[in-house]
């Protein structure tokens, strides 16, 4: 509506991984930020405004989570019933974007109420247009529960 | 030449219907008289009967020592039962034989001394005995030969039968058990539904049994338990009843289903290993991959925009990935050997092993202080020695890794004889694991720090080698700061 950015926290322990994602989206015809950090715990202090998180200026709210689930110590399927089971931040989007294609992996994103579930394409063209969908979908076509934020047309 | 005696009240009538073969001979055991029903018996026409001497009735064996004992007979003559002791028998005409019980009564008138031979067939009762006898003999070689245990209790549960199986499941011999409460074989609580349940027999006279076809506990003489299959059979006995039990030792059948279902579950969690095995195989070489096609593609567009900087870096990136990818790939192969391969066992003297892997980690610490106290008596072990080292090393170099910022840094190695096996520590007093991670950390590729160096693989491998040589890993650790040890266990040698 008023200029909207589209911002995505990007949580993923790959740093190779995380670059590929941050390229991807710098390139993007969406305007968007990506706040990356790399450990479960990171991204409910996040998400919570909690230690080095807490200004909502340089932290804000993002619009969805990008949410990889092979993560050390606290993993993404515990990230996300953390963000289930936290009212402030209950409803907000989560996508899963992982290499694993297992079944029993879906099976518990989806049980803890992932939005969406995304296995990263080896294939690079289908990995840049992968993240050119999201970015264009959440942006644009998406609304939100939060009134602050509402679609952007395009 | 008879007929004084046999007009005498009546003797006559009286012999003649009677249903025993009667006789009457002289002294000397000539036949003088006889019944109808001595007749049949032997198969003689009375005119016969009539020239034949006793012995004539009797079988060949007989006959030598009747004659001896007639002739005492005859000058000291008594009314008795024949052949007190001894299994007599009539000869029949036809040559057969009949066991007989015969009585001598003797008869004294004016006319002279006569005796009055009684001959009653007991081919019957003979035959009833036999078969009684048989049929006893039977029982008691089931008894006697049953594996399983089998007691007779009267109603009011005294053992009455107690069976050689019996005897060595239970370890009481029959006769101390005799007469005793069945409840001397029963613990608890078994023992107090028992008595409950006699106290209300004997009280309501209702009438249950427990423990019929289920699996209940005996109680041997020495006080041990063991599992049982009972069976209960009732038996009517006149006014009263008997109770046969029998009773199967099932510790054998027990001890095979635990052994089964032991398996069965080791199978199972072998499969879920192998399951996590590829799963995380597969993740974990598809990451690098995802690195290099990615970086590939940036590097065409860094190309295409002449941005040199920033394609050094994406080369560098895919090496990288590269790089990590052949060593994800020998630490797999390498975890797969150690199942493969295996040395013949030989005795390992862990002291040594321990001061080589030490000495190993202490050259690349280069001049960081080290403190480590190994055990004194560090005993042997049995095994590979190369893949014990590698133990060692893992858990040595594991210590000195994530030593943290500790100023004193320890290491503590040593060792505990448990039941039949002795368990190896390594401890250190460095960052220490959270008890939540305690068996993530066993996994493949499983790293809590990302920033550590190594692929996450060396506690998969040391686990790996430790449970092919029979053992089990662990770690102890109170938590962030705190220290850890890990504990590996190998057969006891000795």
């Amino acid at each position: 509506m008023k200029g909207e950015v589209l911002n995505i926290l990007l949580v993923e322990d790959n740093p190779d991984h995380a670059e590929l994602v941050i390229r991807c989206f710098q390139e993007h015809r969406v305007a968007n930020r990506i706040y990356h950090v790399s450990q479960g715990a990171e991204a409910l202090d996040y998400l919570l405004r909690q230690g080095a998180y807490a200004d909502p200026q340089t932290s804000p709210r993002p619009h969805v989570v990008l949410l990889d689930l092979n993560l050390p110590r606290i993993n993404g399927i515990e990230v996300l019933g953390r963000i289930r089971a936290s009212p402030s931040i209950a409803t907000l989007p989560v996508v899963i974007l992982t290499t694993s294609r297992a079944e029993q992996d879906i099976a518990r994103a989806y049980g803890q109420h992932a939005n969406s579930y995304l296995v990263k394409p080896v294939d690079f063209e289908n990995f840049t247009r992968m993240m050119e969908d999201l970015g264009f979908y959440w942006l644009a076509w998406n609304h939100y529960p939060w009134s602050d934020r509402t679609v952007h047309e395009t | 030449m008879m007929e004084f005696l046999l007009k005498k009240k009546n003797f006559g009538v009286w012999l003649e219907s009677s249903l025993d073969g009667m006789a009457i001979t002289d002294i000397k055991g000539k036949i003088l008289f006889s019944n109808p029903a001595l007749e049949k018996l032997f198969g003689y026409a009375r005119e016969e009967l009539a020239e034949l001497t006793v012995e004539d009735l009797m079988p060949e064996r007989f006959r030598g020592r009747h004659r001896e004992e007639r002739a005492g007979y005859a000058e000291h003559p008594r009314s008795r039962p024949m052949g007190e002791g001894l299994d007599l028998f009539g000869l029949r005409k036809d040559g057969t034989e009949f066991p007989a019980d015969i009585s001598l009564i003797l008869l004294e008138a004016e006319q002279g001394r006569f005796v009055l031979a009684t001959v009653h067939d007991i081919s019957r009762r003979k035959l009833a005995e036999k078969a009684l006898a048989n049929q006893t003999v039977r029982l008691r070689a089931i008894l006697e030969t049953a594996v399983d245990a089998i007691i007779v209790i009267d109603e009011r549960g005294l053992i009455e039968t107690f069976n050689p199986a019996a005897e060595r499941m239970f370890g009481y011999t029959e006769a101390e058990v005799k007469g005793q409460s069945i409840t001397l074989l029963m613990p608890s609580p078994y023992r107090d539904e028992h008595n409950a349940y006699i106290a209300r027999y004997l009280r309501t006279g209702e009438r249950r049994v427990i423990g019929i076809g289920r699996e209940v506990l005996g109680l041997r003489r020495d006080g041990s338990t063991f599992p049982i299959e009972l069976t209960v059979a009732e038996t009517p006995l006149g006014n009263h009843r008997l109770f046969t039990g029998i009773i199967r030792d099932v510790t054998e059948r027990r001890k095979a289903q635990e052994q089964q279902a032991a398996l069965l579950e080791q199978l199972t969690e072998k499969n879920a290993e192998l399951e996590r095995f590829i799963y995380t195989a597969s993740h974990d070489l598809k990451s690098p991959l995802i690195t290099i096609q990615g970086f590939s593609g940036m590097l065409e567009q860094s190309a295409t925009r002449g941005d040199f900087e920033r394609m050094r870096g994406d080369i560098r990136r895919i090496r990288a990935a590269a790089s990590r990818m052949q060593t994800l790939l020998e630490d797999l192969l390498e975890l797969s050997r150690i199942g493969r391969v295996a040395n013949p066992p030989e005795k390992v003297s862990m002291r040594a092993l321990v001061h080589e892997a030490v000495e190993l980690v202490r050259d690349r610490l280069s001049g960081r202080k080290l403190r480590t106290e190994i055990s004194r008596g560090l005993p042997d072990a049995v095994g590979d020695p190369k893949r014990i080292f590698e133990v060692w090393l893992n858990l040595i170099e594991n210590a000195v890794k994530f030593m943290g910022d500790q100023d004193e840094p320890l290491i503590e190695i040593g060792a505990e004889a448990r039941e039949g096996e002795i368990v190896y520590f390594v401890r250190d007093n460095g960052i220490g694991i959270e008890p939540s991670y305690h068996t993530k950390i066993f996994g493949l590729f499983e790293r809590l720090d990302p920033n550590t160096e190594g692929t996450g693989i060396g506690l998969a491998i040391v686990k790996r080698i430790v449970e092919v040589h029979g053992g089990s890993l662990w770690v102890d650790s109170e938590g962030q700061g705190l220290g850890c040890t890990f504990y590996f266990s190998l057969r006891d040698p000795a």
